[in-house]
Parts: C-alpha cells; sequence; structure tokens
C-alpha cells in the first residue's frame, strides 16, 4: 500500500493526479514479488493543510506543487526534511519547466523528484515510480515548448 | 455524480459458449443483442445497450408523438419510452409478460426506452456474417437498417430459456444473457442503426 | 474515461469557472482603479496569477485554445506587473474580451464541441501585437541571504526584489498559529497587514515541532514603520521585527547538499530546532518571544478592502465548500420522498380515524406525524438555502456587459446595481444571464439615447440604468430601469397592425399596458435603425419564453421620453413545489398549488359558451374552463356512484372550495383535510340525471370538479374527474424527446411507482387564451386542439 500525500492548491490538478494514479494501481509495485501495491491518494489543499495532515498519518510520498499561495512547496519540503518524523519520506516537486531556480532549489532542499509542469499522466506515474524506489530524477514536461521529454538521471 | 444509467455493462465473453463454438477466425467480432419484433428478430449493438428493464408502469404522455409509449421512472430518473413496432411500423401485438425495455442513449443526448416484444440472446458476429444492406436487399432499404445478419452457426448453449427471461427481469445488463439458450436459431436477424431509429 | 479521471474533468470545469468569474470581477475592479487612476499593483498581480494558473489547468486537461490565450495573456500581464505596458482603456478592453472569449472557450469545451472561432483568433493576433516581447529579468540588486533565498520560489524572489528596489523594507512577523483554526487566523492577519504593505511569503519555523500549533515567520515590504506595524499587528500576538536590507556578512553558510540538512545558526545549540533562515539574518540574541496564540474568538472582524465592497461584488474570503448541483438534487429527492411517505402517513391516520381506533393512539401519531412535516419542512428549506447563490454572480456579468456594449454603441451609461446579494436558486441564476443580457442590450442600444440627443433634450449626458434585485414573500423580483427614451408605442402598435396582430379597432380601445405587451408578440420589437447589435435578434418574446421557463413572469413599464423599466418576477426556488394531485380519467396528474387559485364543483348544466368558448359564471365573472380529458385525448369518466358524489373511492379527501390557496397551505400545515364542502358553494348539484349537452355517448357526471388556475390576470377553471390531494412533488424535468409539449412542465413520482405529469398552468393557460384569441382574429386558427 503505497500512501501519497498531494499538495497542491488546485482542486482540478488534484482531482487529475488522483485519477493518474488511483487508476493504475498495478503499476506500483513493491517487494520482491513485485506484488501490486494498492495506492491510496490523501489530498491537501495548502501547504497548512499538508502541516495538519502529516503528523496524523504515516505517508511514503509527499508530491506537492511549488507555487502555493502561504507556505509554498519549497517551504514544506524543507520542513519535511528537517522534522524528524518525516525524513525519510520521499518527496516530488511540481512547477513549471522553465522555473528553474524552483527546480534548484527544490532539489537542493532535498526533494527527491521533480517533475515539471504540464505533466502527462505517464510522466506523472513514472515520477512517482521513481521517487518510490528511491531514485531521483528530473522529468521534463512533456508540451512542445520546452526541451525534451526524456526523464534525465540526476545525482543525489 | 454521474448518473446511475451511464453505468455501463462490462462485456465479456462467456467461456461456456465460445468452448461450444468454433473458434474459426472470420474477423473482428462485434456483439449484437437480439430482441424479437412482430415476430422477427432485431439486433442492436451491445455496446449501445445499457440495461434492460421488465416491464413497469408507463405513464402515457398526451400530445406526445404515436411512437412514444409513454415515461417510466428509472431510479429517479424520467425515461421516455419509445414503441419500436411502431417507429418501424410494424405490427403489433399485445403486450406479454416476456416484454422488455431497452435502455439506450445512441446520440449522447437523452437515456431512453425502447419497447420490445421479447429479448432474446446476443449473438457475436463477424463482419463476414453481416451482409450490408444496399447489395443484400437490393431496391429502396430504410435507412436505419445497418445490415442483415445470417449467423453462421448456432449459437445455442446448454441453458433454459428461463433464465434469460430471470435474468433480464433481474434488470441485468445483456451480458448475462449471453450464456443462456435462444428459443430458436435466427437465421435472419435485422441489424438496426439506433441512431437513425431514433433521430427521426 | 474513467469515473476518476471524469471527476478530474469536472473539477477542471468547475475550477476554471470559478477562476474566470474571479477574474471579470478584477477586471471591475481594475476599471474602476484605472478611472480614478489609483491602481494596486496587488491587483493586477492577481489577474496575473489567475490567467497562469488557467494556462497551467489548461495544458493539463488537454484545453489548447484556452493554453494558447492563456500564454498570450500572461505575457501581457507579465508587462503590465513589471511596468513595461501601462494599464490603458484599450488594455482593458482586451483584457475583458479575453474574458468573455474564455467562458466561450470553456462553455465549448464543456459540451465537446470543435468549432473554430474566429474571434480568437482575432484577439489573439492583437494581444501578441500588444506585447513588447521583452522578458525583464530582475536586475540582481541587493543581497539576500541565500539560506533565505533557498526557500523562496522564483516569483516570490521577484516580489521581494521588486520591493526592495522600490525602497521598502523587510520585516519578519513572527507568530504562532493553532493549526486547527489557522485558516481564519491567517485571513485576520493578512487583511490586518493588507493596507500596510505586501506579505511575501509564510515560513515556518519549526520551533516546537508541535503538531497542533505551527509558528510562522511572515516576509512581508512596507513603507510603513516598524511602530506602526507593531501597533497595527499587535492584538494578533505578532511580533514585528525589522530586516536589515543588507546584511554584511551572511549570517549562516547556505544549507549544504540534501542528505543531512545542516543548521544555518549563529546561536550554537546541542540539539537545535531546525531555525528559520530569517533568524539566521539577524544579529539580534534576545529570544523573540512568540506569543502563542489560541484559537481567535473574534476571527470575524476581517475587515474587507475597500474596493470590493464599493463595487458591491461579493468576495468570499469564508469557508465555502463548492457542491455539485447534481447532489443537491439527489438530496431534494430524497426529501421528495419523504414528503410523499409523510402524505401516507396522513391518510393512514385519517382512515384510523374514522375507523374509531383508540382514540390515545390515534392522538398521537398524529402529533408524531405533524413533528415529521415540521422535520422535513426544516430539511427542505436546508437543502434549498444550499442550492441559493447570490445574483451578484449574474449581475457581475451584466456589469461587463454593459461596459463593453456602451463603448461600441458610443454612449456613455452608468450602471447602478442594488439587491446582488439576493439570492436565487442556482439552477434559475444560470437561466437568467441570458435574459438579463438581453434586456441589458435593449436598454443600451434602444433605451438610452446618444450623448448629444440626450443633451438636446435636456437629460445628463451620461445615462442611468439601475439593476435592482430584491425578495418579495416566496418570489425574487429583478428590474432593470433605463432613463432612456422609452418604448415607441406607436411603432409598436403600427407594426402589430400590419402583421395582423390587431385589428385598428382594437388598437383604439387597448389599454396602455396591453400595449406594451405587444413588445412580447415574436418578431415586433421596434428598431428604427438597424445596428450591428440588434441585428443580433434581442426579441422580448425569447426573453419572455425563457422567463417563463423558469415559472417567472416578465412586466413591461415605458414612458415615452422618460425610460423603461422591465420588472422580472421568478419563484426563488424551482426544486421542491406544493401540487395538487387531480384524477383525469384514472390517469393522475399535478397542478403547482402556486398557480391554483381554488377547487369547486362544476354543475355541467351550468357551462355555456361565452365568445367560443366553455365557460361559467363563478360568483359574478366569467371562468373560462377547459376539460381537461378532453384536452389531453383521454376518455371521460363516468361518475361512480353510490360514494356520496365524491367521485373518487380512493381518498375520502376533498378541499374547501372556497378557501384560496394561500390560506389552504397554511390550514395544510396543521394537518388534517377538511372534508366538508362549502354550502356556500352557490351551486348545488343537480339530483336527477342531468341532460347531456350536444349528445355525448358517454353518460357525462353531473358533477365535476374544476380547479381554478391564476397566472397573471388570467384564469383558466380546469375541469377533472376528482382531487386526489395535496403533495410536496419533486418536478423531474421531462426528456428532449418530450420537451416540446409545452403544458408538461415535467413529471413527479407517486408513492406507487407510478408518474403524475406536472402541468405547466401558465403554458396551459396561455394556449387557451391563444387559441381563443385567435378565433376572434382573421387569421382563423383552428378552435381546438
Amino acid at each position: 500500500m503505497a500512501r501519497i500525500l498531494v499538495v497542491e492548491d488546485s482542486s482540478a490538478v488534484r482531482a487529475y493526479i488522483r485519477a493518474a494514479l488511483e487508476d493504475a494501481p498495478g503499476l506500483f509495485a513493491r517487494g520482491p514479488d513485485d506484488a501490486p501495491a494498492e495506492v491510496e491518494v490523501v489530498e491537501a489543499a495548502s501547504g497548512f493543510d499538508a502541516l495538519r495532515l502529516l503528523p496524523r498519518g504515516h505517508y511514503d510520498l509527499v508530491i506537492t506543487d511549488i507555487n502555493m499561495p502561504d507556505i509554498n512547496g519549497l517551504e514544506l519540503i524543507r520542513f519535511v526534511r528537517e522534522s524528524e518524523r518525516h525524513r525519510k519520506v520521499a518527496l516530488m516537486i511540481v512547477s513549471t519547466q522553465s522555473a528553474e531556480k524552483d527546480r534548484a532549489r527544490g532539489l537542493a532542499l532535498g526533494a527527491d523528484v521533480f517533475l515539471a509542469k504540464p505533466f502527462t499522466v505517464e510522466a506523472l506515474r513514472s515520477a512517482v515510480v521513481s521517487a518510490l524506489s528511491g531514485r531521483s530524477a528530473q522529468f521534463a514536461a512533456e508540451a512542445p515548448p520546452s526541451e525534451g521529454a526524456t526523464p534525465s538521471e540526476g545525482s543525489r | 455524480m454521474a448518473s446511475n444509467l451511464a453505468r455501463r455493462p462490462t462485456v465479456a465473453v462467456p467461456t461456456a459458449a465460445s468452448a461450444k463454438r468454433k473458434q474459426r477466425d472470420r474477423g473482428p467480432r462485434t456483439e449484437y443483442l437480439a430482441f424479437r419484433l412482430a415476430g422477427d428478430v432485431y439486433a442492436a449493438p451491445v455496446s449501445l445497450i445499457r440495461e434492460i428493464l421488465k416491464l413497469r408502469p408507463l405513464t402515457p404522455v398526451p400530445r406526445s408523438a404515436s411512437s412514444i409509449m409513454g415515461i417510466i421512472s428509472v431510479r429517479g430518473q424520467i425515461v421516455t419510452v419509445i414503441d419500436l413496432r411502431r417507429r418501424l411500423r410494424l405490427q403489433e401485438e399485445p403486450v406479454s409478460n416476456r416484454a422488455r425495455i431497452l435502455l439506450v442513449d445512441p446520440l449522447g443526448v437523452e437515456t431512453l426506452g425502447l419497447y420490445v416484444d421479447e429479448v432474446l440472446q446476443v449473438y457475436r458476429l463477424a463482419d463476414s456474417e453481416i451482409e450490408h444492406t444496399a447489395s443484400a436487399l437490393g431496391g429502396e432499404v430504410a435507412s436505419y437498417i445497418a445490415g442483415i445478419a445470417r449467423p453462421a452457426q448456432a449459437q445455442t448453449a446448454a441453458r433454459r430459456a428461463s433464465s434469460a427471461v430471470h435474468a433480464a427481469s433481474q434488470g441485468a445488463g445483456p451480458q448475462a444473457l449471453a450464456s443462456t439458450v435462444v428459443r430458436h436459431d435466427a437465421s435472419v436477424i435485422i441489424l438496426l442503426d439506433l441512431k437513425v431509429v431514433l433521430s427521426s | 474515461m474513467t469515473t476518476e479521471s471524469e471527476r478530474a474533468r469536472e473539477e477542471f470545469f468547475s475550477e476554471a469557472q470559478e477562476i474566470v468569474e474571479g477574474l471579470g470581477r478584477d477586471l471591475l475592479a481594475l476599471d474602476e482603479a484605472q478611472k480614478s487612476g489609483h491602481v494596486d499593483p496587488d491587483l493586477i498581480n492577481d489577474v496575473f496569477r489567475a490567467v497562469h494558473t488557467l494556462k497551467g489547468l489548461a495544458g493539463l486537461f488537454g484545453a489548447t485554445r484556452m493554453s494558447t490565450l492563456s500564454h498570450e495573456l500572461e505575457e501581457l500581464l507579465d508587462d503590465l506587473r513589471m511596468g513595461r505596458v501601462e494599464l490603458s482603456p484599450p488594455v482593458l478592453d482586451l483584457l475583458f474580451r479575453s474574458v468573455e472569449l474564455y467562458g466561450r472557450i470553456l462553455q465549448i469545451e464543456k459540451e465537446g464541441r470543435e468549432q473554430p472561432m474566429p474571434e480568437l483568433d482575432q484577439l489573439l493576433r492583437l494581444l501578441h501585437r500588444g506585447t513588447t516581447g521583452a522578458s525583464g529579468t530582475a536586475s540582481p540588486g541587493p543581497i539576500i541571504d541565500p539560506s533565505l533565498l533557498a526557500v523562496l520560489t522564483e516569483y516570490e524572489e521577484t516580489r521581494l526584489r521588486t520591493n526592495i528596489a522600490q525602497g521598502l523594507s523587510l520585516y519578519r512577523l513572527r507568530v504562532r498559529f493553532q493549526l486547527a483554526t489557522i485558516d481564519q487566523g491567517l485571513d485576520e492577519l493578512k487583511a490586518t497587514a493588507k493596507p500596510y504593505g505586501e506579505i511575501i511569503t509564510y515560513l515556518p519555523t519549526g520551533a516546537g515541532d508541535d503538531a497542533d500549533s505551527i509558528e510562522l515567520d511572515i516576509l512581508m515590504a512596507s513603507r510603513a514603520s516598524a511602530e506602526t506595524l507593531r501597533g497595527a499587528l499587535a492584538h494578533l500576538g505578532v511580533d514585528v521585527e525589522e530586516l536589515p536590507r543588507q546584511p554584511a556578512v551572511p549570517a549562516a553558510p547556505p544549507p549544504p547538499m540534501p542528505s543531512v540538512p545542516a543548521r544555518p545558526s549563529s546561536h550554537p545549540t546541542p540539539a537545535p530546532p531546525p531555525m528559520s533562515p530569517l533568524r539566521a539574518e539577524l544579529d539580534a540574541t534576545g529570544a523573540h518571544v512568540a506569543f502563542p496564540r489560541g484559537a481567535s474568538a473574534d476571527s470575524t472582524s476581517a475587515s474587507i478592502p475597500p474596493k470590493a465592497q464599493d463595487l458591491g461584488t461579493i468576495r468570499s474570503v469564508a469557508q465555502t465548500v463548492r457542491v455539485d448541483i447534481h447532489k443537491l438534487d439527489i438530496l431534494m429527492n430524497f426529501v421528495g420522498e419523504l414528503s410523499i411517505v409523510r402524505t401516507s402517513l396522513e391518510r393512514l391516520l385519517d382512515k384510523m380515524r374514522d375507523a374509531h381506533t383508540d382514540r390515545e393512539l390515534a392522538l398521537n401519531l398524529h402529533r408524531l406525524q405533524r413533528d415529521f412535516e415540521r422535520h422535513i419542512s426544516s430539511l427542505r428549506r436546508g437543502i434549498l438555502e444550499v442550492r441559493m447563490v447570490p445574483l451578484g454572480q449574474v449581475f457581475d456579468k451584466l456589469a461587463r456587459v454593459a461596459r463593453q456594449l456602451s463603448r461600441e454603441a458610443d454612449k456613455q451609461v452608468n450602471l447602478v446595481i442594488t439587491g446582488a446579494e439576493t439570492e436565487v436558486d442556482k439552477l434559475i441564476v444560470e437561466e437568467l444571464s441570458d435574459p438579463l443580457m438581453h434586456m441589458m442590450r435593449n436598454a443600451i442600444d434602444h433605451g438610452i439615447e446618444s450623448r448629444t440627443r440626450r443633451e438636446e433634450v435636456g437629460k445628463p449626458a451620461i445615462g442611468t440604468i439601475a439593476l435592482n434585485a430584491f425578495q418579495k414573500g416566496n418570489h425574487v423580483v429583478i428590474e432593470i430601469e433605463d432613463d432612456g427614451r422609452g418604448f415607441d408605442t406607436e411603432r409598436l402598435v403600427e407594426g402589430a397592425i400590419r402583421r395582423g396582430v390587431i385589428s385598428p379597432d382594437e388598437a383604439r380601445t387597448m389599454s396602455r399596458r396591453e400595449i406594451l405587451n405587444l413588445a412580447f408578440v415574436p418578431g415586433l420589437s421596434t428598431k428604427t435603425d438597424v445596428s450591428e447589435l440588434s441585428g443580433r435578434g434581442v426579441g422580448m418574446d425569447v426573453v419572455k419564453t425563457n422567463i417563463a421557463k423558469l415559472g417567472g413572469v416578465i412586466d413591461l413599464q415605458s414612458e415615452s421620453g422618460i425610460g423603461t423599466k422591465v420588472t422580472v418576477t421568478l419563484p426563488i426556488t424551482l426544486a421542491i413545489i406544493s401540487a395538487l394531485i387531480v384524477k383525469v380519467s384514472d390517469q393522475q396528474f399535478a397542478i403547482p398549488l402556486a398557480n391554483v387559485q381554488e377547487a369547486v364543483w362544476l354543475d355541467v348544466d351550468a357551462v355555456r359558451v361565452i365568445d367560443g368558448r366553455d365557460a361559467v359564471t363563478l360568483r359574478g365573472s366569467t371562468l373560462q374552463i377547459c376539460y381537461l380529458a378532453r384536452l389531453f385525448g383521454l376518455s371521460e369518466q363516468v361518475e361512480s356512484p353510490g360514494v356520496g358524489g365524491f367521485g373518487d373511492i380512493d381518498s375520502p379527501m376533498t378541499h374547501q372550495p372556497q378557501m384560496s390557496a394561500p390560506m389552504r397551505a397554511q390550514r395544510r400545515n396543521s394537518g388534517a383535510f377538511g372534508r366538508e364542502y362549502s354550502a356556500a358553494f352557490p351551486y348545488r348539484p343537480a339530483h336527477g340525471t342531468s341532460a347531456a349537452r350536444g349528445g355525448g355517448r358517454v353518460a357525462r357526471p353531473r358533477r365535476k370538479f374544476v380547479v381554478v388556475t391564476a397566472v397573471g390576470t388570467r384564469r383558466l377553471g380546469l375541469v377533472v374527474d376528482s382531487l386526489v390531494g395535496e403533495q410536496d412533488v419533486v418536478t423531474k424535468p421531462l426528456g428532449p424527446s418530450l420537451k416540446n409539449i409545452t403544458v408538461f412542465a415535467g413529471a413527479t413520482e407517486l408513492p406507487d411507482q407510478r408518474i403524475a405529469l406536472v402541468l405547466d398552468a401558465p403554458a396551459l393557460v396561455e394556449e387557451m387564451f391563444a387559441n381563443a384569441d385567435r378565433t376572434r382574429m382573421t387569421h382563423g386558427g383552428p378552435h381546438g386542439f
């Protein structure tokens, strides 16, 4: 069972992510027997919501948007990484491809995976799989304006 | 919240029936639900049929077109029921307890109920078994006929006809009928183009 | 599509719609601001962010047109907020047009249509030309502590640098909130701080890793002094500290690579709680005590920025939930079911009473039944309230349209809106925007005169259109009043005579009101000049039909040279209505009680033919009647003998015929139906067989029920076979296949799974009177059905 916390202020994007992850339960294999895991998606509409939810449960992965009003995603990442309890949680950040600094800062603060907007369902799933399996990676946006669509391995 | 009527039956191939059929590759097959109207066998693609209902209280609507039988309530929604026999200008037999209402929405605009005298079974028809009308009947053919099917072999399974009725009465989807028996082998099935039938 | 992705798509439309609406409001505010010369940069930022969000959503959900439009708009808005482009009226025009287009694009996307949009291409070209294309990168500016920078997004960094460049001071506001109430607390803080400057970001300090509360360092830019800020925020438990603009030396090294984040700290402590990067910037050694902040009791005092209040638009700071209206429909269905149960209970109780059951038991059950009824009423009211939305939604849109139209028509118009907070059922609001827009167009196009003309006749150069809404009992009244030239009644009458709608004789004797009502005859709108706008066909007949569909009525008042006033009266809600269930030839029908004046006995012998119509005299005046059985082509019922004249064995109930609907509604709540029928009714049932009128083949009953319906000033008596009773019904719509049958408003489920068609009284009355009218005229239309 993979428990994923999605922190994003747009309800449409949260719904999109939920649909992408819950509709592919066989995607997330866990353990040596590769038995398909179940995925549970929990939604938080803001950084504060996330701070409320984090102490209440165990999460395998936190997906957070960077640009949110009030507490932005970067601050959330730092908070999570510096907290005893959640230090080991995999972190994925989402931001627009052109926001170079956002990406750099996010990864510097300890995020495992960067996913650029707009992302396709496939890119999202790949990113989640990467994050859960402990590899770090960067996924570029699939849209034409950006450079390319090949995920590259970043170094931790 | 999607309406309950939007529930689509998943169409699965019953293994019992297919085991009995010779698996000769005749090209891609489409499933059709066959039903009786005025003594003849007609059929429509299973994918268009959402539900099969047993007859229930029907309220006639004054001033409606003559082919509109009336309205029924399906889980709180008001559905117009159309008399296919009148639509196709066929003979009208008295209503029997084998009659059913098929819920369809081919135009994606409105769920409608189609009155049929009896629901028969599901046929898996390969394209080769269907004659597309122009050639088959020659001359003027009603635009609502999509084709004539002559099923290659007897598509029967060893179960009682009553279970067809039973399944349908439970409001089952057409797939439940696929593994039940037909009264007699249909030698000719008239395939209907529901879009045309209902858009006039 | 799976249900989850369907739901995601629905969320997309819902959210996009909300954002576009917010955009519209913001643009109106910008318009005002631009006129007054004082534009709040925050407002432009809000607009930018809204468009940015739309771009993101569009990209994700594959709405390419929206994506393209957003992309262009974003560049323009970026230029605007960076000061590269000035906010001038033409620029505002582009923005307004874009918002309109967003709305249309969303509509098209929702319906899944593939439709070319030339107006979009045109707008895109204009937008593209307008942008300078220069993407200015912020000049390096002052050095900002890297540990702070590490947690700022690009956007926040830009804001920070811009503020510093403009000479504002930076402050750190430290405050602790309880997580449970943080939303209210934050809102209050934001509202209090906003007049003083801009809040850049919120940083959790991580001090005291408490699961229930959180301490925040809020970075704020302001021109005010520290003392001023302290004074303003002290009551919220906020600690204010000014940050030196250029720290000589970063007090801490940037955090090392992620695996083990070190604690940047100028206060080495053995096991330090993670420190806020802001603290690291300070030299101060004193403990900055953060006052623990309990749940704020006075969170309601959040002040709303005056701008928003001026416009009378609704910005909700409160906690709201976006509810899918279908869920509400389902809830309403349940309430309907409960009502049906209640009615059945009531009948059972009556039967019990007749059977002389245990009196005390009957009384108790009766009391219970009344409680039940009260609770259902409360529940129903509660759900209806959820469906209610303020008219402000549609008024905002009208304001935008008015602005656009007046610019296009080159007329100056002042729009005054009152009552925007009046609430109406959400479905009604959605259907209202088209009719109201038509009327707004009429007012601006044909009503308000040109500036020169107005000056000629001594009116102020700027025309006024008043948009007014208020609640009146069970109805909502919306008025659109202009001080223009008024309806040209002469032309109306001329046109009507020319088209054979009325005869010259009738024209002479028509009242002013009747003349004005001619405006509702299709094709009769007066067009003095064919402008581009009026060519779109703003027929008042369409407006009237749309309003009638909502169960409302429309009224016109006009004075030549002075102005015009259109009044629309609507029922507050469509959902559950009280209806009278009647039987016509074994089939049941529902007649909304709102249209029922009374139910009376009719002696068939009393029917006369007056003016070609069946009518009776009721208390001195003529009442046209209509035999529903004939109208619907049903067989006429033979009166069952030996039932004492009540006509229906099932339900031993009937109505006090003299009681009017409102009075009866009150009595209904007390539970029991009256069984007497008033002896004061002038017609006593005839005894013996009645003389069949005109030699009908069926033995007609001597007495029938007539349900007197009233629509406006017209009355029509509907002849039915029997009354079943009163009931709350949920009118369910008929499918498109039956929508063309105007006399039915829908259908409702009865307890025994049967269905009763709900009559559309206005349509029925309209038809019967139109039929009668037509026979009077030379058209010679078919009389009857």
